[in-house]
């Protein structure tokens, strides 16, 4: 049987011809440089590069939280049809958390200690006004659920110091998950984590985008991990995307140097 | 034994609470009455603390003059720690201009000599217990404000305030509901430090006469009451004197072990 090609093809996020500055003493720094991308419905889109590459800013653009010395200097980002960066910051936190939302690296930090986790995922519900208390609490167990969690009640009321990092990663994907985004932003969600608990989380997020419908831009240094969870990947250095495009093409039979260079890194080490 | 001075010092406070609360009941006698009779009694069986000289019961006049102290204490601290927690984490948030601005103003307002300040603004309003409380936390909570802001400097950094703005948060809803309850343990202990400290400046500001106005009895002004008489009557004088040294001490013995609870690298 066929797949319906127009149910996968669509974008459901574009960026053109992006470019973000900082300021520094020395002058502006170009730190993304003039990338195009297209992520479509229900897929796993991958950007690899070696740290400082711009990946992490690429995302924050997205969601225009880059720093305020920073500023997007040219380019356009489609989401729902319009472009994002024109939009101003009122409509963008209706965006945030509701339409795209976000994993980060590190579940220890990303986690606020002083509340518990269910509280945190019912914040993150409620931020947006469309759910009542009970309503929240009911989604953000049903949630801890989803993401597998084993005792969903007792996770709900602890405190991050309480749980191990894969539980916090996985509370934190609950969290990006609460308003039904269509779009989840994951920066290197499973570097911070252990081998064994990463390859969980890596299933974990497989089973979600084909549960939930949802598009995953997936942002990695690891080689091994986009191989594993991209059809699509995009290779980064210094603010330029060097190569793109279907990953057994790019990885298999790399036409740019600097993707040859990498793969050659990750197979000495393997 | 250090466990030992804080539990004195924890019972100390609280029975300071407790005069405060229930004057009526634990006092011996009215405060304000005057018995000619019974002028400058010292200590007995009737008059535990001795009388002033006006013949008044110094116990009585010590329990009702714990309310002063604990309600400009508690006031005079909440208003310090409202305007330091709001200065400092609007400082310490929006960073950069308004930062400036404000640490600048906070420096200026270190400049001035505090007591003369104060002495300052209740010369020109009247010396009601009301503006005592209020010139006191006006011109102490810079030190609130910048110990918030640096904890917000460090704070507002972390991947969860990362995290709450991705999913939409607000600036005030980061501020309040992220940094401010994160950056609350080292507030605390200056608050606890503080509230000894407003209790002492208003018995120096009552000792001056300036303060709380007789006939309402504060620590403070019943010392002042004994000053003439300290030769005759050391009572007047040793009582107030030994509550407000204990009082003070008993916050400041608390404040340092909430420092070593909140701020556990720091024990010694």
């Amino acid at each position: 049987m066929m797949a319906n090609p127009f149910c996968v093809d669509i974008n459901i996020l574009e960026v053109r011809d992006l470019s973000v500055s900082f300021s520094a003493s020395a002058g502006p720094v170009k730190v993304v440089d003039d990338i195009s991308f297209d992520i479509k419905k229900n897929e796993i889109f991958g950007i690899v590069g070696e740290s400082g590459s711009g990946k992490t800013v690429t995302a924050l653009s997205i969601l225009k939280l880059i720093d305020p010395s920073g500023r997007i200097t040219a380019g356009k980002v489609i989401f729902g049809g319009m472009d994002i960066l024109k939009i101003d910051e009122e409509r963008m936190r209706q965006i945030r958390g509701a339409r795209i939302s976000m994993v980060f690296q590190e579940p220890s930090t990303s986690l606020d200690p002083v509340f518990t986790a269910g509280y945190q995922i019912e914040e993150a519900a409620l931020a947006h006004g469309k759910m009542t208390t009970s309503a929240a609490k009911d989604a953000a167990i049903e949630l801890l659920k989803t993401v597998h969690i084993k005792d969903p009640m007792k996770v709900y009321s602890s405190y991050p110091h309480q749980l191990s990092g894969g539980t916090k990663q996985r509370v934190s994907i609950a969290m990006a998950l609460v308003n039904s985004p269509e779009l989840v932003i994951m920066d290197e969600p499973t570097t911070a984590l252990d081998v064994t608990i990463q390859s969980g989380i890596l299933d974990l997020i497989s089973e979600i985008v084909t549960v939930k419908k949802i598009s995953v831009l997936f942002i990695s240094h690891d080689l091994g991990v986009i191989n594993r969870m991209c059809r699509r990947v995009a290779i980064m250095r210094r603010g330029k995307i060097v190569e793109s495009g279907d990953k057994d093409a790019v990885l298999k039979n790399p036409s740019n140097s600097y993707t040859a260079s990498l793969l050659a890194s990750a197979r000495a080490l393997s | 034994m250090r466990d030992k001075i804080v539990l004195a010092a924890a019972i100390f406070i609280i029975m300071i609470i407790i005069f405060a609360v229930f004057a009526p009941f634990i006092a011996t006698c009215d405060p304000s009455k005057i018995d000619a009779l019974n002028i400058l009694a010292s200590p007995t069986g009737a008059h535990i603390f001795g009388t002033d000289t006006l013949g008044r019961d110094i116990f009585s006049r010590v329990v009702y003059g714990s309310r002063i102290s604990l309600v400009i204490g508690f006031v005079a601290v909440g208003i310090s720690v409202a305007i330091g927690v709001i200065f400092g984490s609007v400082a310490g948030y929006y960073g950069r201009k308004i930062d400036y601005c404000l640490m600048r103003f906070v420096d200026m307002m270190l400049c001035f000599p505090t007591l003369f300040l104060i002495l300052a603004v209740v010369a020109v309003l009247e010396p009601s217990i009301w503006n005592i409380m209020v010139v006191i936390g006006a011109t102490s909570w810079m030190g609130v404000a910048r110990l918030v802001r640096a904890e917000i400097l460090t704070l507002k950094e972390r991947d969860y305030v990362a995290a709450a703005r991705v999913m939409g948060a607000s600036d005030v809803w980061i501020i309040l509901k992220h940094l401010v309850p994160n950056a609350i343990g080292p507030v605390i202990v200056s608050a606890t430090l503080g509230v000894g400290g407003a209790i002492l400046v208003e018995s120096s500001l009552s000792f001056l006469g300036i303060g709380v106005q007789p006939p309402t009895p504060s620590w403070g002004n019943i010392l002042m009451d004994g000053r003439s008489t300290i030769g005759v009557a050391w009572w007047l004088t040793v009582y107030p004197g030994i509550f407000i040294t204990l009082t003070v001490l008993s916050y400041n013995i608390l404040g340092e072990r909430l420092r070593d609870y909140f701020e556990p690298r720091l024990k010694r």
